[in-house]
């Protein structure tokens, strides 16, 4: 059998009061009681955002006044977040090219000349140096990897259908020889030679040139480009 | 790989067979490394018979051409008056 509710049992049911819990405002113990999202109060401008700061708090983060920057995580921030800009596109160039000025080498017929260069159009990380060991491209500390070299020449008054050689030499042993055959009718002994390798910090590369035309010719060296070692980092 | 003197008139192909013809076994064309020291690839029981075939090597040079400007220097013309004969100022 069911009892009867009392007015003491409906009013022991009423709400008592409303109070506003985290992340809200207002409430009250009678009447019309309002209730706000703080949360969103916090927000002043378009794109602003609301982050976490701890346990159970908030904060407001103001867009960001500068367009395309993007948000980024920040631990020295109080929000642990900011906006910023967006790092510089493309990666950073590593490597050196080298040529020769002044006095030409000489090349001996049918010898492997070691071809030394006394400067630089760039050279980002002290491969090379123009007054020590002046042929050689080391690779420094932390850059070790992949690497592509490219060599080319000119040998003056080549009037010789015989092979010119570009050979590649790491660590002083000869690794790779490119044959290349000049075009008489130039009369100048235009050679080149690529090289792609694994290479470890303080392994060196070097070119050497050998030439048969049966005397011993010149390099020609001037500021136009005829002649240049290229090193490139291909990465690790 | 041994050090000898350079010669003066270097042609490893002429070398190689004069080496060869004094008895000494050579594969590898000379060598000229980056600070101009000269490398044969010779064994060591080879060293003294190889310095004096080395020392006594003299081989077959020609003059390079010489460049434009040497020829002409060779004529004495400067290249402005060179310009002016061919109505080129």
């Amino acid at each position: 059998m069911t009892k009867a509710r009392t007015n003491a049992d409906n009013a022991s049911a009423d709400i008592q009061g409303v109070t506003a819990g985290t992340g809200l405002s207002g409430g009250g113990t009678s009447g019309t009681v309002t209730l706000t999202n703080d949360m969103a109060t916090s927000i002043n401008a378009k794109g602003d955002l609301v982050v976490g700061t701890a346990n159970d708090t908030y904060s407001r983060l103001a867009v960001a006044s500068t367009a395309g920057y993007v948000l980024t995580v920040d631990s020295a921030e109080a929000t642990g977040l900011k906006w910023a800009a967006l790092p510089a596109s493309g990666p950073t160039f590593v490597g050196c090219s080298l040529y020769r000025t002044g006095a030409s080498q000489s090349y001996a017929s049918n010898t492997n000349v070691i071809v030394t260069f006394n400067n630089e159009d760039y050279d980002t990380d002290g491969f090379h140096s123009n007054t020590t060991n002046t042929s050689r491209i080391t690779i420094p500390t932390g850059k070790g990897g992949k690497y592509r070299f490219y060599y080319r020449g000119f040998v003056t008054s080549y009037n010789s259908s015989n092979y010119i050689n570009v050979g590649y030499w790491v660590n002083g042993v000869d690794t790779l020889y490119i044959v290349n055959y000049p075009n008489t009718s130039w009369s100048e002994g235009w050679h080149q030679g690529e090289f792609i390798t694994n290479l470890n910090a303080g392994d060196y590369v070097e070119v050497a040139v050998n030439q048969a035309s049966g005397s011993t010719k010149d390099m020609r060296t001037d500021s136009y480009f005829y002649q240049r070692f290229y090193c490139q980092y291909l990465g690790a | 790989m041994i050090k000898f003197n350079k010669p003066q008139n270097l042609n490893g192909l002429e070398l190689i067979n004069e080496l060869k013809a004094a008895g000494v076994s050579i594969e590898k064309p000379p060598l000229i490394d980056g600070n101009d020291n000269f490398w044969l690839e010779v064994d060591s029981a080879d060293e003294a018979k190889v310095a004096a075939v080395v020392a006594a090597h003299n081989g077959t040079t020609i003059a390079s051409e010489p460049t434009p400007a040497d020829k002409l220097t060779a004529a004495g013309l400067t290249v402005d008056e060179l310009k002016a004969v061919l109505g080129l100022n």
